[in-house]
């Protein structure tokens, strides 16, 4: 029985239609795969050397992310979020739906952001702002990194040559 | 006489003395409903009943799109991608957008598409086709070989031997049968290359259905499916809609005639 190993020309069903047209495979040996095939086209033919189409894949973004990342910068992390957990909102989550609430109370955006933290602050609802109380608190990465930095004592100059010379 | 006869007996019995009277050419007194019908199915040909049932001709006859939904797949983390750097640009038309530079999937495609796969499968398992589930993940070993056990088919989720289709008589010394259909739950092996049975499948003109990730090239599969293919609850998912499209296609299977 005949067959084409060449992957890169066309696809299998080109292949094995070409073969049957042909007469290289016999009808009695056709795959059990050619009718359903034939019934059922892939959306997309397959072929080695398709060319790339060129789209650009675009960034998503809401119109809440401006919102988190105030609340981000303010407030902090609370260090450890469940993805798989549905049940409880995150203290980011909580500000949000309030914020909604809130908006048409308010025309500016600072304003209203202020006012959002104040009420969530006195509920006790998210944690303590991390920039009102030190700069340098250290639960941010970037400070835990700058403050290590200025501890850490400056390392010696070592010179290679004299540690050969020695002894 | 013989119409009391056949009104006591099952309808095969009837049959036997249907039959019986129209070598007598006395046909017209044998005419209870039993008998009736089972002279009108013998009239029909095997041919006739093969085109009115012949599930080709329906576009879903296995009921493959009633086993999950758009949610199922996003509550087992099929829209997950890779990040930017590492997309295939062959991956771009089933991207959805990219959120802070990871790169998450259209599931309304990635839905489309699953269904097609499901229904081949269950069209190729109807047939009697032999289906190899193939991975090379070493986390998803036991997940693959279940799923394949439970369907009542092959799986090779262990290292590839290069030359198991290319020159399998060699390899198992004797006549080998082929795969009608392989279906890859992750189209990588370990080392972040495409994995040799997408390319071999294709040489020995074998269809194959494979989960593309972003970072994956979806041209020589014929059936790809776009969406996550590293965690655990995906290919979980991915085991149990395979094995159900196959048990499907299975249990329809036209009973053999003698």
């Amino acid at each position: 029985m005949a067959s084409s190993r060449l992957e890169r020309i066309g696809n299998i069903y080109s292949r094995v239609r070409g073969l049957l047209r042909s007469g290289a495979m016999k009808p009695e040996d056709k795959p059990i795969w050619y009718e359903v095939y034939e019934a059922f086209p892939p959306k997309v033919e397959p072929q080695y050397g398709r060319k790339a189409s060129e789209i650009t894949i675009h960034p998503i973004f809401y119109p809440e992310d401006i919102v988190r990342a105030k609340f981000y910068e303010r407030f902090g992390s609370p260090g450890l979020i469940s993805l798989a957990n549905n049940e409880y909102p995150t203290p980011c989550q909580k500000f949000l739906d309030r914020y909604k609430e809130m908006e048409k109370d308010f025309s500016d955006e600072n304003e209203l952001f202020e006012a959002v933290a104040k009420v969530m602050e006195e509920e006790k609802s998210v944690p303590e702002s991390v920039s009102s109380n030190q700069p340098d608190s250290g639960t941010s990465m970037a400070s835990m990194f700058s403050s290590a930095v200025s501890k850490s004592q400056p390392q010696p100059k070592i010179n290679v040559g004299d540690l050969l010379t020695e002894k | 006489m013989i119409r009391t006869i056949a009104n006591r007996f099952k309808w095969n019995a009837a049959r036997y003395f249907t039959q019986t009277c129209s070598i007598n050419s006395d046909a017209s007194l044998c005419q209870n409903a039993a008998s009736l019908k089972v002279d009108q199915l013998a009239d029909i040909k095997e041919s006739e009943l093969k085109e009115i049932s012949d599930p080709l001709k329906f576009p879903d006859y296995f009921g493959v799109r009633k086993l999950f939904r758009i949610k199922d797949l996003f509550d087992a983390r099929i829209h997950y991608g890779h990040t930017n750097g590492t997309l295939d640009p062959n991956m771009k038309p089933y991207i959805f957008g990219s959120r802070l530079g990871h790169l998450i999937f259209d599931l309304d495609k990635t839905a489309e598409m699953l269904q097609d796969a499901l229904n081949f499968t269950a069209h190729i398992a109807y047939r009697g086709g032999i289906i190899l589930f193939v991975s090379h993940c070493p986390q998803h070993t036991l997940t693959v070989e279940n799923a394949a056990k439970q369907a009542g088919e092959y799986a090779h989720a262990r290292e590839w031997d290069f030359h198991i289709f290319t020159n399998s008589e060699k390899v198992y010394n004797g006549v080998t049968r082929l795969p009608d259909l392989v279906i890859l739950l992750s189209t990588l092996n370990p080392q972040m290359q495409e994995h040799t049975a997408v390319k071999d499948a294709a040489k020995m003109c074998i269809p194959t259905i494979g989960i593309v990730d972003s970072n994956s090239n979806p041209n020589l599969i014929t059936y790809p499916i776009p969406g996550n293919d590293d965690s655990p609850a995906a290919v979980q998912l991915y085991c149990n809609l395979f094995r159900d499209a196959i048990l499907l296609g299975k249990s329809k299977k036209p009973m053999e005639v003698y």
